[in-house]
């Protein structure tokens, strides 16, 4: 808290220059062990900043844990990974009330939810009750058991990792609970280069070890309240506005962007423009964030993937900028 | 507003001013230069009414008279102007066409934007003469108007001049604009035929014996993706509020039904086509796989309403090779 | 069954507003129709509202048809005729009436509505007063609002106010509009085919014969006989004897007009003889005009005595100013006279008529004329004695001033003179010219206004019906004719009623005076009003070729011809059109966004050099799109991209970024 108020507005021309150098500084660190993703690095630390939660939808093995464990570990965060089965209990990630004879009374043991950094791998592999468990902690940031309410760790970033839909013996997170996450991106495969990197380099898990810590907590901490402080023209707004008119109007999805998918954007966008060094929004911020903000909080209807439309993000990124 | 007054005479294009011009990607702009302005017979009526009343005021000699004329002429003159602005820079766009089959009604959703600072009233769009309908489009607003159009042939077709009019608000004088847009809709062929369904024509399947329901083996759950049918959804954990899904059977005996262009000898090209939409619909009901065979064209065996639109749309394309 | 207001929501508002528009073009004819009519045409009102309520069902279309016929002849037997302005009005009125019953096809409603703006200026035939503007004003405007209101799609009550709205701005925005074409149409003078006959023309006013009892009812009309605007010098209220008809012939009853022989057809065209000149001094000439409203007869009033006068009238021997045309509109002459005159005093006038009386006519009359004869000193001019010695016998004797007074039948001038001795004006003139004449002087009356109530708003004269006033005319020697008021020597004491008791001692100075404050705001609200109707008269009513002319010469367009008139007329409309259009325009298109609209500018600039910018593209991409290609202008486009992200995004752009954008753009070459 004692880094908020340094950071409040008294220089944010050259705190932002900081802070982007700062940024670029975990990015290269980050793109060490995580080779040919930059972009994808960029883009879960703008998620981290807009203090939203990050959602990777993509097949086993392409890096998603590897991520999660970098990015924690270079802003020198407590991180935890609860890898999410058929068979866990809401317990199992929140904690659990344990009786102690000693002081013959409940001792609450903290769940691995309380951390900093949570990687939920293979989210849509546990049962809805536990998914929702996990969302309903992302969504309030604190904890309610047994009638305790106990307040999240800050900052407080979970990535969640999906596997594709396709796959049998899954519970896809619903549209709604989708909404709950800033953003979603896919890794993809690494390039040829990167995986020739990847084959001839050192071994990834090694140099997690020897990663250091790069941003203090406190620095995190102001950064995400920096963000905050980004402008956004009007021009910019009526940008944004288009895009969810659109989203709304339009006859090709079942439902528009929701005004929290709308906040999400521009909170996003505000990240990005940070992590560029600029104190106001450009289209471009937008853009960049669009694909992974709003992608995953809109479905093509019926009549619309009848026809075989663009893609949602094409579409959406082919509205003229007024 | 003048433009169409000061727009010279060698410039003058008569195809603009009956036919319009395009066609355009939706959306278009009712810019200045695409409206035009003519009275109506009412508008015609009510000159010669302010006629005979100029007359009279003049053989009057009445003062009164004189001013009523002319502030009746300055009403009509002054309307011009509003008939124009009622329909200047609205935003038209057409939604998403369903398909049809021949012979049936298509219906055309014209959107109109507007954008503008004021409420729109009665602005009437109609198809090449075929139907009007009117909607009042709030300020920031948008309508929609559905207009229907009696289709003739198959195949991919581009929608036929939609003009946007108004005689708002005196009915002295129409404003209208030509819009020629380059959404294209999709008609069927028109489901016709005796020929019934080709069971015992099916080659691959003549080793089967009877009729079977080719959903024996339960082989697990997919998600519901829309256009899955309808009777595979697994209900039950739908009603446990565990989402959608569907029902996957596997299984090697189903039974594959092919609609084949080759098993109609005699019959002309869009006689053909008309048997096989026909049998499309029949086969989708018999809820057993079915696949299209035609000329340069064969689509796998499948079921469901998206496989059917997809067959259908195939048959609506269908060239033959010369 | 459904409760009022259901039944007004269920009903087309377009006819509620044509139906409350139609009552309003009606209200005047219900003044000057038949109560007949008046009748039939109020059911037919209330069955249309009837049938839009559902409460009746819509006649069949041949009842509608036997209707109109039935009408049809009613109204010609009525009137005796279709032709002339009631008839044909009574016809269009229930024309209209029965129209509104067969309002099926959409056509039927608008022709409805041009019918009602049609008789619209029906009801400007019968009056032109401001009370008929506002009205009809107020018709055209729920006529325009049930035009609007018919073509939207939304028929909703509660959402009617828009059409309101609208009525009323296309009807403020057509008035600058109209006025221009009000003012600068070229005006015709003239009918351009004879005027039909008009039915009711009885003349209002000033009656062509007088016996003692017709003026009072003018007395108790307080409306507005003719206001009076001077140019400069207001004469004194003493002064004020606007004369009208002049009265020479006297029967014994009733004093007539001599048949006019001043005017004669010679071949082919009037010929007038002129009367005699005044001799008056040029330099007092009090030059004023005058705003007539119609009363049917052909004098045009003037001051005592008009030398110079319009060219549409002329004087008669009498010296009564008279038009060509019986006043039946509001008309405007300008006259000049003098107060200081002396009317032919060489010779006595040579016509008997002066000096007749009938032998059967006061022969008590007489026997006092001789006795005040005994009176003369011969030293002194007999004429200028006899008319001092009559004036005294009313003045000592009691005579009274009465308004009321009573009837006197069998012989006027010994009853009044000798019997009753109370009476007003005429009583007094009449009795007074007859003394004259048995004296042996040459006399007559002279009847008109006197006086009249400043209007200290509009610094104007205006003079009422009640202002109507007989006085005489005696011709002296030397001094030819003078005007002798009789009624003006009655002591105040002997005027009955009080109302009355001020009107002939405004010379004298005393006013009303009332002490009550609300007693003045009426007044003056009084003359505001009346100052309004003047202006209306004045410059709308009254506006005719000869006021075109005049104000066109104030606006310092002088010699025009139509050619130049009618191209500053349209040049104005066009001036006009364009104004609202700018207007209208403002209030329909977003205003663009000026980066963006110098961005598009430079955007054009690189799509003639093939780099095609694309709406969703930003600043940068495009920029360096550009740059990449072109290496030449890269640096140049990327400042340019970077200003328009500038002004648009940035916090606080700079006050002289878009300028710099701006200046970029208009140097950027490609």
């Amino acid at each position: 808290m004692k880094a908020q108020q340094q950071v409040t507005v008294i220089d944010l021309e050259n705190d932002i220059d900081n802070i982007k150098a700062s940024i670029d500084n975990v990015v290269d660190n980050a793109s060490q062990v995580i080779l040919g993703k930059r972009h994808e690095i960029r883009l879960a630390l703008a998620c981290l900043l807009a203090r939203g939660h990050l959602l990777i939808e993509d097949l086993p093995g392409v890096g998603k844990t590897t991520l999660a464990h970098v990015l924690a570990a270079i802003l020198g965060l407590q991180y935890n990974r609860v890898q999410f089965t058929s068979d866990l209990l809401p317990a199992d990630i929140l904690g659990v009330s344990v009786f102690n004879r000693e002081t013959n009374g409940f001792t609450f043991h903290p769940g691995p939810i309380f951390s900093q950094v949570i990687l939920a791998d293979e989210v849509n592999r546990a049962t809805p009750k536990a998914q929702s468990a996990l969302l309903e902690a992302m969504e309030e940031q604190q904890v309610s058991i047994e009638g305790a309410t106990r307040p999240l760790p800050q900052p407080f970033f979970v990535i969640a990792t999906q596997n594709p839909f396709y796959q049998v013996g899954t519970f896809p997170l619903p549209e709604s609970q989708l909404d709950r996450f800033l953003m979603k991106i896919n890794l993809g495969y690494p390039n040829h280069e990167a995986e020739r990197a990847l084959f001839t380099g050192r071994d990834r898990r090694e140099m997690l070890s020897h990663i250091k810590t790069s941003m203090t907590t406190e620095e995190l901490l102001s950064i995400q309240s920096t963000v905050k402080e980004i402008h956004a023209s009007s021009d910019l707004l009526d940008y944004l506005q288009a895009i969810i008119d659109f989203t709304r109007r339009s006859t090709g999805y079942a439902f528009g962007l929701s005004p929290r998918g709308g906040l999400a954007l521009l909170h996003s966008a505000k990240a990005w423009a940070l992590m560029d060094g600029r104190d106001h929004v450009l289209p471009e911020d937008i853009q960049t964030v669009l694909p992974h903000v709003a992608t995953h909080r809109l479905r093509l209807s019926k009549d619309a993937s009848d026809t075989g439309t663009d893609s949602i993000a094409e579409q959406l990124l082919a509205i003229p900028i007024p | 507003m003048l433009s169409k007054l000061t727009f010279p005479l060698e410039q003058l294009n008569l195809d603009r001013f009956f036919t319009g011009e395009g066609p355009f990607d939706s959306p278009l702009i009712l810019a200045r230069r695409r409206i035009f302005i003519l009275p109506t017979r009412q508008g015609v009526l009510f000159a010669i009414v302010l006629g005979i009343m100029l007359i009279g005021s003049i053989n009057y000699n009445n003062s009164l008279g004189y001013l009523l004329t002319f502030l009746l002429a300055s009403v009509a003159v002054v309307s011009i102007l509003h008939t124009y602005r009622n329909l200047l820079s609205l935003k038209i766009s057409v939604g998403n066409i369903q398909p049809v089959f021949c012979g049936e009604k298509i219906k055309i959703p014209v959107v109109i934007d507007n954008s503008g600072l004021s409420e729109r009233f009665a602005i009437q769009a109609e198809l090449s003469g075929e139907q009007i309908r009117s909607c009042d489009v709030a300020q920031d607003g948008w309508a929609s108007i559905s207009l229907s159009y009696k289709t003739r042939t198959r195949g991919m077709h581009r929608i036929p001049r939609i003009t946007i009019s108004s005689v708002f608000p005196l009915g002295l004088f129409r404003a209208w604009s030509h819009v020629r847009l380059n959404n294209t809709y999709l008609v069927y062929p028109e489901p016709a035929g005796k020929t019934r369904l080709p069971f015992q024509w099916n080659e691959e399947q003549q080793q089967l014996r009877g009729y079977h329901k080719g959903t024996d083996d339960f082989a697990g759950l997919n998600t519901y993706i829309p256009g899955d049918p309808l009777g595979h959804i697994h209900w039950k954990a739908y009603a446990r509020e565990q989402g959608l899904f569907t029902k996957k059977f596997g299984g090697n005996n189903e039974q594959e039904l092919w609609l084949d262009w080759r098993v109609l000898d005699g019959l002309s090209t869009e006689q053909k086509l008309g048997q096989l939409a026909k049998w499309v619909l029949e086969a989708d009901k018999t809820e057993m796989n079915y696949g299209l065979w035609l000329p340069g064209n064969r689509i796998a065996p499948s079921l469901g309403p998206m496989h059917k639109l997809k067959c259908l749309k195939a048959l609506a394309l269908f060239r033959e090779a010369m | 069954m459904d409760s009022l207001t259901q039944r007004f929501q269920q009903a087309n508002p377009a006819v509620l507003w044509l139906l409350s528009g139609i009552v309003f073009i009606l209200a005047p004819h219900v003044y000057y129709q038949s109560h007949l009519l008046v009748l039939f045409i109020g059911c037919l009102l209330f069955w249309r509202l009837g049938v839009e309520l559902q409460y009746i069902r819509q006649p069949p279309a041949w009842f509608a048809t036997l209707l109109a016929i039935s009408t049809f002849i009613g109204i010609t037997y009525g009137y005796q005729t279709v032709f002339g302005r009631d008839a044909g009005v009574a016809l269009l009125i229930t024309m209209l009436c029965l129209k509104l019953m067969e309002m099926g096809a959409p056509r039927d409603f608008l022709v409805a509505v041009f019918l009602g703006y049609f008789v619209v200026i029906t009801g400007f035939l019968f009056s032109q007063s401001v009370i008929i503007g506002l009205l009809m004003t107020t018709a055209v405007f729920l006529l325009t609002t049930s035009l609007v209101s018919y073509h939207r799609s939304e028929r909703k009550l509660n959402s009617q106010y828009k059409s309101a709205r609208l009525g009323i701005n296309l009807l403020f925005q057509a008035i600058p509009l109209a006025i221009l074409l009000f003012f600068l149409f070229p005006r015709v003078p003239g009918p351009l085919w004879g005027l039909p006959e008009q039915g009711s023309s009885a003349s209002t006013g000033l009656s062509s014969s007088m016996a003692p009892g017709q003026i009072t009812e003018l007395a108790f009309d307080n409306s507005v006989a003719f206001r009076v605007e001077f140019e400069n010098k207001i004469p004194e209220a003493s002064q004020l004897y606007w004369r009208g008809p002049v009265f020479t012939y006297y029967d014994g009853f009733m004093w007539q007009e001599l048949a006019s022989n001043s005017r004669k057809f010679f071949g082919s065209e009037w010929v007038t003889e002129l009367p005699p000149v005044p001799q008056v001094k040029m330099s007092e000439g009090i030059k004023y005009s005058v705003m007539l409203e119609p009363h049917n007869a052909n004098w045009l009033l003037a001051l005592d005595l008009p030398t110079l006068y319009p060219a549409t009238g002329y004087l008669t021997q009498n010296y009564e100013l008279l038009s060509d045309e019986p006043v039946k509109k509001l008309t405007r002459y300008e006259v000049t006279s003098h107060l200081n005159y002396k009317l032919s005093p060489e010779a006595p006038p040579a016509n008997r008529v002066y000096r007749q009386i009938p032998q059967f006519v006061g022969p008590k009359a007489r026997q006092l004329v001789l006795e005040l004869q005994t009176k003369i000193q011969a030293d002194q001019p007999y004429d200028r004695q006899i008319v001092d010695l009559i004036l005294n016998h009313f003045r000592t004797e009691p005579f009274f001033y009465t308004r009321t007074p009573p009837a006197m039948l069998d012989n006027p001038i010994d009853q009044f003179l000798f019997e009753e001795r109370r009476g007003f004006c005429e009583h007094y003139a009449s009795a007074f010219v007859v003394l004259m004449r048995a004296a042996g002087l040459p006399a007559r009356i002279v009847t008109g206004y006197l006086g009249g109530e400043l209007n200290t708003i509009g610094n104007y004269f205006i003079v009422r019906q009640s202002d109507a006033h007989a006085w005489a005319e005696v011709w002296l020697e030397n001094q030819g004719w003078i005007r002798v008021d009789p009624t003006a020597v009655i002591p105040p004491g002997r005027i009955e009623q009080a109302q009355f008791r001020d009107r002939f001692r405004r010379s004298a100075g005393e006013g009303v005076g009332s002490q009550l404050w609300f007693a003045d705001s009426i007044k003056r609200l009084k003359f505001i009003w009346d100052n309004v109707n003047h202006s209306w008269n004045d410059w709308i009513v009254g506006y005719n070729p000869t006021k075109q002319q005049s104000f066109l010469d104030a606006l310092g367009i002088k010699d025009f011809s139509w050619s130049s008139l009618i191209f500053i007329l349209f040049g104005g409309l066009a001036l006009l059109v364009l104004v609202i259009a700018w207007h209208l325009s403002g209030h329909t298109i977003r205003k663009p966004n000026q980066a963006h609209v110098i961005f598009r500018r430079f955007c054009r600039k690189l799509a003639r050099k093939g780099f095609r910018y694309s709406p969703s593209e930003t600043a940068h991409n495009f920029a360096q799109r550009v740059a990449e290609k072109r290496s030449d202008i890269a640096k140049q486009v990327e400042e340019i991209a970077e200003l328009y992200n500038q002004v648009r995004y940035a916090r606080a752009p700079a006050q002289q970024s878009l300028r710099v954008l701006e200046q970029r753009v208009r140097q950027f070459r490609p």
